[in-house]
């Protein structure tokens, strides 16, 4: 299977001024984004990943490099692959939802979508998945920031992007607002489309991620994936599988009591972790997850996610997120 | 792909002509523009000159001033907002490119503008029935037609300066082209013989190259010496060749620059 993105030898100088030196924000990126999968891109403040994401949507010129979608050259025409959702809301405040949403179906014309009366039904549909359905004319401006972050997704999804480029998905949203853009992103994944996950939240990418690039002072470090012949500096992230339960809104000291009574009949758990209102245990095997979701729903928890986790711990990535760690 | 282009052109040119129809700048505008003809309408009563010329002149000053503080205003914001708010990000990832969006971007500003000088220029012809001078004459539209061109050349200029600037940056330049425009070719006539020979040479290009009272001909249509259709066809076809100028090099600045927030 061909990949959905291909970054090869970016580099991008920021040119200075009298008062700003130059500043090299890609070095010779070359990574690869795989078709229907969660492709994370992570890094430290200023690694670069940004830029990166700017050169994909064709907002910055690359000094060097190319930038490939689906093997092809990422040109306008092209663009109508991909779906970007920003890190900050970025739309104007005086459009209403549906003004938005129309405007952008038209513009992208995805198959099916291309009469105004099925652009008409189809943002009724996407405003109505985003629980914004009783917002479609309200001003942007009126808009609390998590309804105006649930517009930017549905901006990003709702012309059936085949690449969906999402910078930090879940910034500024409430526990539950969170929860819900994860499910979306599940849903997308699951629909088959490729992702690429641009963030800093280490919980997220365990939870979405298939596979992860590590981007360090405009270079990549570390990576999932393998890298091409010649790349030297990238270190591979080795897959250490993991099955997670998320419990939501339990007291630690019960859930901990239960743990430990149910322990004698079923194998321990490997990890402990809380994330907000999340407790998220660890299994060493699937069925042994399984075994305690049984267990804990019989005993009143709510349980929430299970997922097959498949990267590092925490201890081994967080390195890699400081400008004077390894490289 | 010319069918993708002229989608998003549409499609922008709509975007912009509806954001500043809700723009808070468009009643100021309109209010200023209706007391500009009030103030006219009293300094006609209080001078000892003739009635209609003082209010011919005081009105259109005050159009002028209006529509080309609107032009400069509206034409540094439609493009600096969207770069410094973030919304042209969005707007570029998607299947459109960098010149057809700068295109209609200033389509929109246009026919903004073109509304805004139907508006004021209906409450003038209302005051100027009221005054019993009944309805303007050909030659009186035409010179205001002439106004509107000037009001979009300044808007193209605007436009141009916002593509690669930032919003303050881009109204003072565009505050200081509107003045030079004015003033170039008063200051080029009046340069005394003894002037040195250089600065002559270089006062005189700028006011053959950037002459913004070309479009200023509303008191000639009132005293009876309207220039003649060639003169007219000149001064017209001066201001469609400085917008082709302006908004094709912001077309190529823009497209070669990077995009985002600055």
């Amino acid at each position: 299977m061909s990949d959905a993105l291909v970054l090869q030898s970016l580099r991008k100088v920021y040119k200075g001024d009298l008062l700003k030196k130059p500043q090299v924000a890609l070095d010779g990126l070359s990574c690869r984004f795989p078709t229907g999968k969660v492709t994370g891109l992570l890094g430290h403040n200023g690694a670069g990943k940004t830029t990166a994401i700017r050169l994909v949507l064709g907002l910055v010129r690359p000094d060097q490099g190319l930038v490939e979608a689906f093997g092809a050259p990422l040109g306008i025409e092209a663009r109508r692959l991909l779906g970007y959702m920003p890190e900050v809301n970025k739309l104007p405040a005086a459009l209403t939802p549906a003004e938005i949403l129309t405007r952008h179906l038209a513009l992208f014309r995805p198959k099916g979508i291309e009469s105004s009366a099925q652009r008409q039904a189809a943002v009724e549909r996407s405003l109505a998945a985003v629980g914004l359905a009783g917002h479609a004319k309200k001003r942007i401006g009126h808009l609390s920031k998590g309804m105006a972050r649930r517009l930017a997704w549905a901006q990003a999804v709702v012309h059936r992007p085949e690449l969906l480029i999402l910078d930090e998905p879940a910034s500024g949203l409430d526990p539950a607002g969170r929860r819900e853009m994860l499910r979306w992103i599940d849903e997308e994944k699951a629909r088959g489309t490729s992702i690429v996950l641009c963030t800093h939240e280490l919980s997220q990418v365990k939870q979405l991620c298939d596979e992860l690039h590590i981007l360090k002072q405009g270079r990549l470090v570390l990576s999932s994936l393998p890298v091409e012949g010649g790349t030297t500096g990238v270190a591979h992230l080795a897959r250490a599988t993991r099955h997670v339960v998320h419990v939501s809104g339990a007291e630690e000291a019960a859930l901990t009591k239960v743990l430990i009574d149910a322990a004698g009949e079923l194998s321990p758990w490997s990890g402990l972790a809380k994330d907000g209102f999340l407790s998220i245990l660890s299994f060493a095997s699937h069925a042994q997850a399984m075994a305690w979701i049984t267990a804990l729903t019989r005993r009143g928890f709510l349980v929430v996610r299970f997922a097959d986790e498949t990267f590092a711990s925490d201890e081994e990535l967080l390195p890699y997120f400081t400008v004077g760690g390894p490289v | 792909m010319i069918a993708t282009h002229l989608r998003a052109l549409r499609l922008v040119t709509g975007e912009t002509l509806l954001l500043l129809k809700r723009d808070r700048v468009f009643l100021p505008a309109l209010f200023f523009g209706i007391a500009v003809v009030l103030i006219a309408n009293l300094a006609s009563d209080w001078s000892v000159e003739e009635f209609g010329k003082i209010l011919f002149d005081v009105g259109a000053f005050g159009f002028q001033l209006v529509g080309s503080a609107v032009a400069i205003f509206w034409g540094v914001k439609s493009v600096a907002d969207s770069r410094q708010q973030g919304a042209l990000e969005v707007q570029l990832a998607a299947p459109i490119g960098r010149a057809p969006w700068l295109v209609g971007k200033f389509l929109g500003l246009s026919l903004a503008l073109s509304a805004l000088f139907a508006l004021l220029l209906a409450v003038w012809q209302v005051f100027m029935y009221l005054n019993e001078f009944g309805l303007m004459t050909p030659d009186q539209l035409t010179a205001f037609g002439l106004m509107l061109l000037g009001w979009l050349v300044l808007a193209a200029t605007a436009t141009m300066f916002a593509s690669f600037c930032g919003q303050a940056i881009a109204m003072f330049a565009t505050l200081s082209a509107w003045i030079v425009g004015l003033a170039s070719a008063l200051v080029a006539a009046t340069l005394s013989k003894e002037s040195p020979d250089g600065l002559k040479l270089a006062v005189r290009g700028v006011a053959r190259l950037w002459d913004l009272q070309q479009f200023l001909v509303v008191d000639r249509a009132v005293s009876g010496q309207f220039p003649g259709g060639m003169e007219l066809g000149v001064r017209a076809s001066y201001g469609a060749v400085m917008i082709l100028i302006l908004i094709t090099v912001a077309c190529i600045v823009f497209s070669r620059r990077d995009a985002g927030s600055d």
